[in-house]
C-alpha cells in the first residue's frame, strides 16, 4: 500500500520535519472533485502556541506542510498532498500512541 | 480594511470562541472564512491589475471562478515540484518559482478543499486546531501575497485564474 509505505518513510524523518510532530497518519482518498488525494494527518505536541490562530503557528505549520509535499513529490507520489494538523490531546485516546 | 482582512478577523474570532468545548458550527464557519479571506485578497490584487479604473473592479472580481484560481493554483504547483517535467504553464513561468509562491498556490487548494469539507460534510467533526491552523494558515499566506503580487510568476498565476492563460 503506498500510503502505508508513505507512512513509515516520513514517520522516520519526524524530527527532520519539526521537533514537536509526534506522528503522521497517511491516508489516499477522494477530494471534493473526486480525484484522488493524499491526506497527511500531522500530530502535533500539545503547546500553548496552538491555541492561537496567528501567522507565526501559520509559518511553523508552513514549514512543516512543505516539508511533507517536496518528500512526497521526491518519492514520486503524483498527487497532491494535504496536510491537516492536531493536537495530541485532540486525538481519540487510542490513537494517541507517540510514534 | 479590506474584504480579505476583515474575512481573516472574523475566522479568528470564531476559531477562538467558546473556551473548553467550541460548537462546530463555530469551527466550520472559521474554516469557511479562512479560506475566502485568501480568495478575496487574490481577486482583490488580480482585479487591480487587470483594470486600471476602479468601477470596473467589482465586475472584474466577480467574474473570477474558484474552481479556475485553484486550477491555476494547481498548475503552479506542479511545475514547481517538478521542475523538469513538460506542462503548458511552464512557458509562461520564469524559473524558479519562489517557494512562497508555491506555498501559497498550495494553500489556496488546500484551504479550499478544507472549506468544502467544512460547508459541505456534516459527517466531519472538527477541532479547534484545525479551525485555528486553518486561519493560522491563512494568516501567513496573507503576509507572503505582498512580497509575491508585483512579480512575473503571480502575474502569470493571476492571468491563469482569470482563464487568460490556459492549456491548448
Amino acid at each position: 500500500m503506498l500510503s502505508k509505505a508513505l507512512e513509515t518513510k516520513l514517520t522516520k524523518l519526524l524530527p527532520d520535519v519539526d521537533k514537536g510532530v509526534v506522528r503522521i497518519f497517511v491516508e489516499i482518498g477522494p477530494n471534493s472533485l473526486g480525484e484522488d488525494w493524499l491526506y497527511f494527518r500531522v500530530v502535533l505536541k500539545d503547546d500553548p502556541m496552538l491555541a492561537t490562530s496567528s501567522a507565526a503557528l501559520g509559518k511553523r505549520l508552513q514549514k512543516i506542510a512543505t516539508a511533507l509535499r517536496d518528500r512526497a513529490a521526491r518519492l514520486n507520489v503524483p498527487m497532491f498532498a494535504s496536510v491537516d494538523f492536531v493536537a495530541e490531546s485532540e486525538l481519540p485516546r487510542q490513537k494517541r500512541k507517540t510514534a | 480594511m479590506t474584504l480579505a482582512a476583515d474575512l481573516l478577523d472574523q475566522a479568528a474570532h470564531l476559531a477562538a470562541l467558546e473556551r473548553g468545548r467550541p460548537k462546530q458550527a463555530s469551527l466550520r464557519r472559521a474554516i469557511s472564512s479562512a479560506y475566502y479571506s485568501v480568495f478575496h485578497l487574490i481577486v482583490e490584487d488580480a482585479s487591480r491589475y487587470l483594470v486600471a479604473g476602479s468601477r470596473l473592479r467589482p465586475a472584474v472580481a466577480r467574474s473570477f471562478e474558484h474552481q479556475a484560481v485553484r486550477a491555476a493554483a494547481e498548475a503552479v504547483g506542479a511545475v514547481s515540484r517538478k521542475p523538469t517535467g513538460a506542462h503548458w504553464f511552464r512557458p509562461h513561468l520564469n524559473d524558479p518559482i519562489s517557494p512562497e509562491l508555491s506555498f501559497i498556490c498550495d494553500m489556496f487548494i488546500d484551504l479550499q478543499e478544507r472549506r468544502h469539507k467544512a460547508d459541505y460534510d456534516t459527517g466531519a467533526t472538527f477541532t479547534r486546531l484545525q479551525a485555528g491552523g486553518a486561519v493560522g494558515l491563512a494568516r501567513h499566506t496573507q503576509l507572503l501575497w505582498p512580497q509575491q503580487r508585483n512579480t512575473h510568476n503571480a502575474h502569470a498565476f493571476i492571468l491563469a485564474s482569470a482563464k487568460l492563460l490556459r492549456a491548448r
